[in-house]
């Protein structure tokens, strides 16, 4: 990837929470690991986001700051969307919105609708060779142009499953024309939902290693219609088994309760703080090698993970490692070491009496 | 709901040698799923854009986690 971009910080834990507004979208993208489509239509119901939004709010003394909305696309009940950002805003969130820019047929219908809106204060733009055949172009330039002149900051995220290939290459020349290359994020095609009927066509780079990084999306949980709760809103949100990453469900416990035990998840730590690879590791000191993949789509963590998290063995693995308590006490202070998170040593059953005294980290870069 | 009682805490030094020797690597980019971090950019829109009800909501949040023991840095990247 271009190297514009400076190394990102890890985003704290639980500042960000993820509000899946519906399934339905205008599109039908090949690619898309929750199947989203015009022929969906579960949404979350006004009810049920006004109440989460209050728990979300009162949880913590409003520990989080952000609530992020997603799909689907979110502009597709726009009355709906209306409701829950008046209902975020007023209980003084920071609302992100994350959309394909249907809606944005004109530069001057796309400022009318987003001044029309609640305060937005992020706005996430997604465009790729898969969403092009749905969306045109010209409606993410008007998109970006309206983001720009409201003051609005945004980005403009792109999938690919390789970015030598051609069209990749082709779309990101062309946004660079009218953004800065800092504001376009790419992420990698995951064979997942639609994408996996698919999968045979694309183009990945595989490899036999494990991606080294840390995953950085499992600091913000996402809420789904159907209340579930999931750590993050990658391809896990496929895996129906209980794994680290599957956080509750808010018809059976409340927000509190999830994100209090999100708070001292031993494998949603680790992930957090080393990836998959440590987990990969420790899985063969066990004995477990025969568990772990033997391939990886090269650059992708969420890849790893899923695999991983597939694997009915490595689950229950994952499971006893919560009571492993030297662990634990690693991933409770790992968290204070290289990512100021108190909230395990906090929320864990870890005494501590004297001054934190830490050595400054090891660089990031 | 479990109430976090703010402590501080010192790293054993067994852990602290073990992170002190090895290696982290983080994302070049970050997810690309549209969650916001509260960055520079967004400070600066909402300040620019005059917005009071924004403002509030920053002044609310940046109040919430000064309550926290966050603190405010902002550093001059080094350019060599």
């Amino acid at each position: 990837m271009d190297t514009v971009q400076k190394p990102s910080g890890d985003p704290p834990f639980l500042r960000n929470v993820g509000l899946f507004l519906t399934y339905h979208c205008q599109a039908a993208c090949a690619h898309c690991i929750v199947r989203a489509g015009p022929d969906r239509h579960e949404e979350m119901s006004l009810n049920d986001a006004r109440d989460w939004i209050r728990q979300i709010a009162s949880y913590r003394n409003h520990y989080v700051y952000v609530l992020s909305l997603t799909g689907g696309e979110p502009f597709s009940n726009r009355k709906l969307l209306r409701d829950v950002m008046e209902a975020a805003v007023e209980s003084k969130f920071f609302v992100s919105l994350v959309t394909n820019a249907f809606w944005a047929t004109t530069r001057h219908k796309a400022k009318q609708l987003l001044e029309s809106l609640p305060t937005i204060s992020f706005i996430s733009i997604s465009t790729d060779s898969y969403h092009q055949e749905y969306v045109p172009f010209d409606r993410v330039k008007n998109a970006i142009w309206a983001a720009r002149d409201c003051g609005i900051p945004y980005y403009i995220s792109v999938v690919t499953e390789d970015e030598s290939a051609p069209e990749y290459k082709r779309l990101t020349s062309e946004l660079v024309q009218i953004t800065a290359p800092g504001s376009i994020r790419t992420g990698i095609t995951f064979p997942l939902g639609r994408a996996a009927e698919v999968s045979a066509q694309l183009r990945y780079r595989n490899t036999d290693q494990a991606p080294k990084e840390a995953c950085q999306a499992a600091s913000s949980p996402c809420i789904f219609p159907d209340a579930r709760v999931y750590g993050c809103i990658g391809p896990l949100i496929d895996l129906r088994h209980d794994h680290p990453l599957l956080l509750g469900n808010l018809r059976e416990s409340s927000v509190s309760e999830i994100f209090d035990r999100a708070e001292t998840s031993v494998g949603l730590h680790a992930l957090r703080l080393w990836g998959p690879r440590r987990l990969i590791s420790m899985l063969r000191e066990a004995g477990l090698g025969d568990h772990v993949p033997k391939t990886y789509i090269e650059g992708s963590v969420c890849n790893a993970c899923y695999q991983l998290l597939s694997d009915s063995v490595v689950r229950t693995w994952l499971r006893d490692l919560q009571n492993d308590a030297d662990f634990r006490q690693k991933v409770a202070y790992g968290r204070l070491y290289y990512l100021n998170e108190t909230g395990m040593l906090e929320f864990g059953r870890f005494s501590s009496a004297d001054i934190a005294s830490r050595s400054p980290c090891l660089s990031r870069d | 709901m479990a109430t976090p009682i703010a402590k501080q805490f010192t790293i054993p030094i067994d852990v602290l040698k073990s992170f002190q020797h090895e290696v982290r690597f983080v994302p070049q980019l970050p997810h690309n799923n549209g969650y916001m971090i509260l960055d520079m950019d967004m400070l600066i829109s909402v300040l620019r854009r005059g917005d009071p009800k924004a403002a509030a909501t920053l002044a609310d949040n940046m109040e919430a986690l000064k309550k926290s023991q966050a603190e405010l840095v902002i550093m001059q990247k080094v350019v060599e």
